[in-house]
């Protein structure tokens, strides 16, 4: 973008991008060697622990149920993320290409939904969950993922499918092919750009949910992680240590994700918030 | 194909947004045995009259502005850092962004422990000599709300990095390199040229931190819980309140509508904006 020419502009921007990337990593990195201590060395001034005790990491998982929390995100995220994938593919399917009298007023009723924060809604979602009975249910709380996640799939999707050529949809159409093998036979193979978009950013947006799971579920043994995690905070009994290995071990998935799609998390993001 | 959507959207967001609206103009605990009693508009007068409501709608707003403006300024000058591409730029471009993908709640807790009494932060201002008593960041009312800004700063910034850099990717090369042969210096580049061909931009990313900062909870609610004494409490952590442990479901949900009609003002101008985009 810019040709600088001066060597010292060049090393001075340098050391500035070290020392802001060192800034956001600090923080993180005392955080992590916090989690490696013993209790006592908890309060001393030392960066890194005398004695190293990976231990607490075990001892965080078994003490907190981590594992139990980590099941339950799995199960949410998954679940969520194919169940808005697949209906959101339909809508859309139907929204570009089966055109019906008043198609543009629902799919722009479906796109108010972005507008809506979920903060504001979970005290009616409470109501009804307890009214309906999907009240601590984990697989009610995938579909209200869905409720959330469907505006911004489906504008996505429709965004992209406006971009593939007819003609392949209307020479399956002339082969007789019904309309849902066409969009999984012909549509989803061209579209796979826009679905690990749409992926990435519902996994995002459900995996790190915390006050939807925090209102809907009431029991231990329905906690996702972020929930289970942030129970031990008010015990002021809780060791540091712990809690330092429990937030550690709950950024691993996506820290892991991160490292392997990179590009694709940053290409995600953007078409979330410049699309959306 | 449209229905499966439809039903789920109407049931878990439509439905919704008229009960919130119902309940409050009501009295009601939230329970199905416990009695509904209509009031009207009773408990926005409620909350009009409610100076703790007032504070939270007043910190919510300065932390969505001074958010907004943090984000932007820090967010756009390190986009800008990056596409010099000289040496160090591309770990900062790797590790920034990666904040903004990890749960808040996490966040939260790890800048809980780094901000203690013990925590790291302090361990500097001591080595550093500049305090000599560790500083009660969470504890304290004149840190709280200023501590919740900075945390998502430095949580946020890499995500307004990567719009802004995916953004000066559209700026005219031959804009640029005409302003190099002009002779025109870095600092003139960036405010004559690069902002205004970039301003619309500008617009959309600052309307989404500001969608996001009225929403503000996870951090609040795991860092404060609103406290000390509601000097960082936030229109949802009030709501939550009142709604969940109260369960004064009516006052709850009037909060709830403010928040919402916050919400679609932004919305509608980010829409409007963006439509302009394309």
């Amino acid at each position: 973008m810019f040709e600088l020419r001066a060597t010292w502009a060049k090393a001075g921007l340098s050391i500035l991008a070290v020392v802001v990337a060192v800034t956001v990593v600090l923080p993180v990195a005392w955080v992590g060697a916090l989690s490696l201590k013993t209790g006592r060395e908890v309060y001393n001034q030392k960066f890194l622990p005398d004695e190293w005790v990976p231990g607490n990491y075990i001892t965080a998982w078994q003490e907190f149920g981590l594992g139990g929390y980590f099941v339950n995100s799995v199960f949410v995220t998954v679940v969520s993320v194919v169940l808005t994938i697949l209906v959101s593919l339909l809508a859309a399917h139907a929204f570009t290409w089966l055109r019906f009298p008043g198609s543009d007023v629902v799919f722009t009723l479906l796109l108010l939904g972005i507008m809506i924060p979920p903060a504001a809604l979970v005290l009616p979602l409470l109501i009804e969950a307890r009214h309906l009975g999907f009240y601590n249910d984990l697989f009610g709380l995938s579909l209200v993922y869905v409720a959330f996640g469907l505006p911004i799939s489906i504008l996505i999707f429709r965004g992209f499918f406006a971009g593939i050529p007819g003609e392949l949809v209307e020479s399956a159409r002339l082969d007789g092919a019904r309309e849902w093998k066409i969009l999984f036979r012909v549509i989803v193979p061209v579209a796979r750009p826009a679905v690990v978009t749409v992926t990435i950013l519902l996994f995002l947006a459900n995996w790190n949910d915390f006050i939807l799971a925090l209102v809907l579920m009431r029991d231990a043994d329905t906690y996702t992680l972020p929930v289970g995690i942030s129970q031990f905070i008010g015990q002021y009994a809780t060791p540091h240590e712990l809690i330092a290995a429990a937030s550690i071990i709950g950024s691993v998935p996506v820290f892991i994700l991160y490292l392997v799609l990179e590009r694709k998390f940053q290409q995600g993001v953007t078409a979330g918030a410049l699309k959306g | 194909m449209v229905v499966p959507s439809l039903a789920v959207f109407l049931g878990l967001i439509a439905i919704p947004i008229v009960v919130v609206g119902l309940v409050s103009l009501s009295e009601w605990t939230g329970f199905p045995a416990d009695g509904i009693r209509w009031l009207g508009i009773e408990n926005y007068r409620t909350i009009a009259g409610d100076d703790i409501f007032w504070r939270a709608l007043r910190n919510t707003l300065l932390f969505t502005g001074l958010t907004t403006l943090f984000l932007n300024v820090i967010g756009f000058g390190v986009a800008l850092l990056i596409s010099t591409r000289v040496r160090g730029t591309g770990l900062l471009r790797a590790v920034i962004f990666l904040p903004a993908l990890l749960p808040s709640v996490l966040v939260g807790l790890m800048w809980q422990r780094v901000l203690d009494a013990f925590g790291f932060v302090n361990q500097i201002l001591q080595w550093l000599g500049v305090a000599d008593q560790p500083i009660f960041f969470l504890g304290d009312e004149q840190w709280a709300l200023w501590v919740i800004i900075g945390v998502t700063v430095w949580q946020f910034a890499g995500y307004d990095m990567i719009l802004y850099y995916a953004g000066l990717q559209s700026v005219d090369r031959s804009m640029l390199e005409a302003a190099a042969l002009d002779g025109a210096r870095t600092p003139a580049t960036v405010f004559r040229v690069i902002i205004p061909s970039i301003w619309h931009i500008v617009g959309v990313v600052a309307l989404l931190n500001i969608i996001g900062g009225l929403k503000i909870f996870d951090v609040v609610f795991v860092m404060t819980r609103g406290g000390p004494n509601r000097s960082s409490e936030v229109l949802a952590t009030y709501m939550f309140e009142q709604g969940f442990r109260f369960s004064i479901m009516g006052v709850a949900s009037a909060i709830a509508v403010v928040i919402v009609v916050l919400a679609v003002i932004a919305s509608v101008a980010r829409f409007r904006l963006a439509r302009r985009l394309v």
